[in-house]
């Protein structure tokens, strides 16, 4: 269907052009002005420098699995992320603690937990999804690799980044 | 008590040639059955029907012939009935005196007709259910009057009028022990007023008397006049209350259970319950983890004590084996000492778990059920056919569930059939078509198998071709085997029966799902007849090439040997076995799940299977792959040989049966319904628990055609 667009009414000034040719340049002017006294701010020299301590608290970079601090994979695979993830990125296969083991209580964890990067859009809905604050968008940035798979973060590779957290809530602790 | 005499005249109904007796006859209330002494059975030539055991005043015991039919008239009234023969005078038993609706009168000694009835005989009879007209009752439901048929229960009726009224212990094919008190509502009576008539209200209805507290509504049936409200304040702080309690012991793991997505108690705490727990306290720690079957795990700690589980064990499955254990809020549901959730149909204690207590061991932490694409279909396990749900994603089945159907398998199906899907995903599943060269099977493609067997197949007469058909094969499948059949001229084609011990509750000792499908399409034989005359060919030598569709013929009594020396043997299966292997062409097919096609139940319900996933590599459909099979040995394009029209679709297939069989006419494969279409009358599968048997009428239920 075709809309019609209505073309702006113009004042005689926008018509005669000239305004806004020069403050084009006066902003140009302007510019070299500051690069005369060398006074630019606006490229920083990446990779060698990087901007990781200007990012704000809410940067959302690649997410990651994190432990608590009794050592701890909060992750118990209940695939929530998984469903949420508009881009489908994640794949979990769930598994069960053996009986025995320190962790048994949790009953569940993921046997494998892959985010495909490639996929992975960034959108912190796996992290306010989570029930068991189990998944942060952490600051990372720069995902690189040479191959699809390189950029596929499994499981190991996702605690890796995620690394320790502190202050969670200790939620399978034997009172529950 | 009481005797007295009277004259009666009797007659033999059968000898119209013989002329009544009139005797005197003494009429005693107190005997059950009449007696002649024996010369008026002599006179009336009256047959001994048995003999019968009777017991005498003095205790001793008899045996003496009951003799019948004999006809009693007395007045206006007339009986038939049989007589004993004994004793030396004619005696009037009280059955013959009630069924002349005679009286004695104890003050004259005399025997007279009714009096309440002077001329007409007059009695009770007990009336058949469906001769009588139902009864209703009208209840108020939210303040709207309703009709429903008496005995209709409460939770019902108001689910029926709209207003669902949440249950965790209540299930509609189990008792109701009221314990979980979710259903509480608020109840009323009419009002009535001093002259002990309904008071009405000014739009002419009864007016109701709300009772003070709440009642639950799954233990109540309707009755007249009740008044009931479901979305009350009183009902509503009830219900918050109620889930408060149940919570306060749970421990909240929804993350790792694998009822989250399915579970009443999230469902109704978010409907019904508040946000926050007030509980400070401790939870009370319960054994987790159990096993309390092969097939069952139990987590105490979930469960809310519906007793939902104890009750289909000891109603439906009839194995009482579970049970609770202490008191209060340490009670615990355990199995009895000793014994195990064990029988075949435990895991339906999962299905009507309303929370995670119970779980299915095989299902455990395999998926999250909000991924799961539920396909409705039927087990193909045994002749019963239960209805199921397929749970599958990404074409991996992980669960089957039953589906209700009351006439078929109520809500419940065996553990046996549930957990019979795992063969679809096994690695011997056949991949890609072979075709032998030089003695070994090399993969093909699809036409170059098909033609090969074409070629293969050239050679032989109809009589030396068997074709060895499957009662698990679906009814497209087996008209176009019959099909197949003719375009080759081949007489001798049977499905291997298939047996196992049955149940009173489900499972049918027919284990193949469709022989009745078979029988009705004329390629399964009674008792199996054919296929010994096909073992005893092949044996003779007559048989030069076997066509084996889905049954391995090994297992049905062909030795390896025979089947090696056999010239030709091709095999249509899903999975490879020890008889693949001397194939000179395997035809991967698919399994249940993974195509569409109709089959034909025990008692002659007509099911659709549904597709849930899609077959793995090259497999075909089997409809399919009959259907081009028939086109390359008939050398014609015009799919069956026998059929003008061309068979492009499963629908086609169905047609073109549906047009040939009577059983079938009028049907299309969409147009079977959900819950099947009831084709012919067979009695062979157990019914329904807990359902009356099935009714001998050929019933239509037809589904309206998608668009």
């Amino acid at each position: 269907m075709a809309i019609t667009v209505r073309r702006p009414n113009l004042s005689w000034s926008e018509r005669a052009y000239l305004p806004a040719i020069l403050s084009g340049m006066a902003i140009t002017l302007r510019h070299l002005k500051n690069m005369l006294a060398g006074r630019t701010k606006v490229t920083m020299q990446y990779p060698e420098q990087k901007w990781d301590s200007y990012l704000p608290e809410h940067y959302r970079g690649a997410p990651a699995l994190v432990k608590d601090e009794r050592d701890r994979v909060r992750c118990v695979a209940c695939q929530l992320c998984e469903f949420i993830c508009p881009p489908r990125a994640i794949k979990i296969v769930p598994g069960e603690i053996p009986l025995g083991e320190r962790f048994a209580k949790v009953e569940k964890y993921p046997e494998e937990f892959d985010i495909d990067m490639i996929r992975c859009i960034y959108c912190g809905m796996c992290e306010e999804v989570c029930p068991e604050q189990a998944i942060f968008l952490r600051k990372d940035y720069a995902i690189t690799g040479l191959t699809r798979a390189d950029m596929v973060h499994n499981k190991e590779k996702l605690i890796e980044i995620g690394g320790v957290m502190h202050g969670l809530v200790l939620k399978w602790n034997e009172q529950k | 008590m009481g005797f007295a005499y009277a004259k009666i005249e009797l007659r033999n109904p059968r000898r119209a040639d013989l002329r009544p007796m009139s005797v005197q006859a003494l009429a005693d209330s107190g005997a059950n059955w009449s007696c002649i002494p024996e010369h008026v059975r002599l006179q009336l030539e009256l047959e001994e029907a048995e003999r019968r055991e009777v017991i005498l005043a003095d205790g001793t015991r008899k045996s003496i012939p009951y003799v019948g039919p004999l006809e009693i008239r007395f007045e206006n009234r007339l009986s038939f009935g049989g007589a004993l023969v004994m004793g030396d005078q004619v005696l009037l038993g009280a059955i013959s005196m009630e069924d002349m609706d005679v009286v004695i009168e104890p003050k004259s000694r005399k025997l007279s007709v009714n009096p309440a009835s002077p001329n007409v005989a007059s009695g009770f009879v007990g009336q058949t259910q469906s001769l009588q007209p139902p009864q209703t009752v009208n209840v108020q439901i939210n303040g709207v009057w309703r009709q429903f048929p008496k005995g209709t229960r409460l939770i019902e009726a108001c689910e029926q009028a709209g207003s669902y009224v949440p249950r965790y212990c209540y299930h509609k094919k189990l008792s109701s022990p009221g314990n979980c008190r979710m259903c509480l509502i608020e109840m009323g009576m009419p009002k009535v007023g001093p002259d002990r008539k309904p008071q009405l209200g000014p739009d002419g209805k009864p007016e109701i008397n709300w009772m003070p507290r709440p009642q639950i509504c799954c233990a109540t049936d309707v009755s007249e006049g009740l008044g009931v409200r479901t979305h009350s304040p009183m009902v509503e702080e009830c219900r918050r209350g109620v889930m408060e309690f149940l919570l306060i012991n749970h421990p909240l793991d929804c993350p790792i259970c694998d009822q989250a997505g399915e579970c009443r108690l999230q469902e109704f705490s978010v409907e019904y319950g508040r946000q926050d727990s007030r509980f400070l306290e401790n939870k009370v720690k319960k054994p987790k983890n159990i096993e309390l079957g092969p097939r069952v795990t139990l987590d105490d700690e979930r469960c809310i004590l519906c007793s939902r589980c104890i009750r289909f064990s000891k109603e439906i499955a009839k194995d009482d084996v579970l049970g609770f254990v202490d008191r209060g809020s340490f009670s615990t549901l355990t199995a009895h000492p000793g014994k195990r959730l064990e029988n075949n149909y435990s895991l339906n204690t999962v299905d009507i778990c309303p929370v995670g207590a119970l779980t299915s061991s095989d299902f455990r932490f395999k998926m999250r059920i909000w991924f799961l694409k539920e396909t409705k279909s039927f087990c193909t396990s045994c002749a019963t056919g239960c209805n199921t749900l397929i749970g599958t994603r990404e074409d991996a089945i992980y669960r089957q569930t039953p589906r209700e159907n009351d006439a078929v398998n109520s809500c419940w199906m065996c553990d046996y059939g549930r957990l019979n899907f795992d063969y679809l995903q096994s690695d011997r599943r056949l991949l890609e078509p072979l075709v032998r060269d030089q003695d070994r099977l090399q993969p093909a493609t699809w036409s170059h198998a098909l033609q090969s067997v074409a070629a293969l197949l050239r050679p032989f007469a109809g009589w030396q071709i068997a074709i060895l058909a499957s009662g698990r094969m679906t009814n497209e499948e087996l008209w176009l085997t019959a099909r197949l059949a003719e375009s080759l001229g081949a007489t001798l084609i049977d499905i291997v029966p298939r047996s196992g011990p049955a149940d009173d509750i489900l499972l049918s000792a027919d284990r193949n799902p469709n022989t009745s499908g078979a029988r009705l399409l004329r390629v399964a034989s009674e008792s199996a007849t054919v296929l010994q005359q096909i073992k005893e060919s092949i044996y003779s030598g007559q048989v030069q090439a076997l066509i084996s569709l889905g049954e391995n013929p090994l297992e049905c009594g062909i030795a390896p040997e025979q089947l090696a020396r056999l010239p030709l043997y091709i095999a249509m299966d899903l999975l490879s076995n020890n008889s693949t292997s001397y194939a000179s062409v395997v035809l991967p097919s698919l399994g249940f799940a993974e195509k569409r096609g109709s089959m034909i139940n025990g008692k002659g319900r007509l099911q659709r299977l549904n597709r849930a996933v899609r077959g793995p590599g090259e497999a075909r459909d089997d409809w399919d792959i009959l259907r081009s099979l028939i086109q390359a040995i008939s050398g014609n394009a015009s799919a069956t040989s026998s059929q003008p029209a061309g068979t492009y679709t499963i629908e086609d297939v169905f047609r073109q049966m549906s047009e040939a069989v009577p059983e079938l006419s009028g049907l299309t494969l969409s147009r079977i319904s959900d819950l099947g279409v009831q084709v012919s009358n067979l009695d062979k599968t157990p019914g329904p628990p807990g359902e009356p048997a099935q009714e001998k009428v050929r019933e239509r239920e037809l589904e309206k055609h998608p668009q």
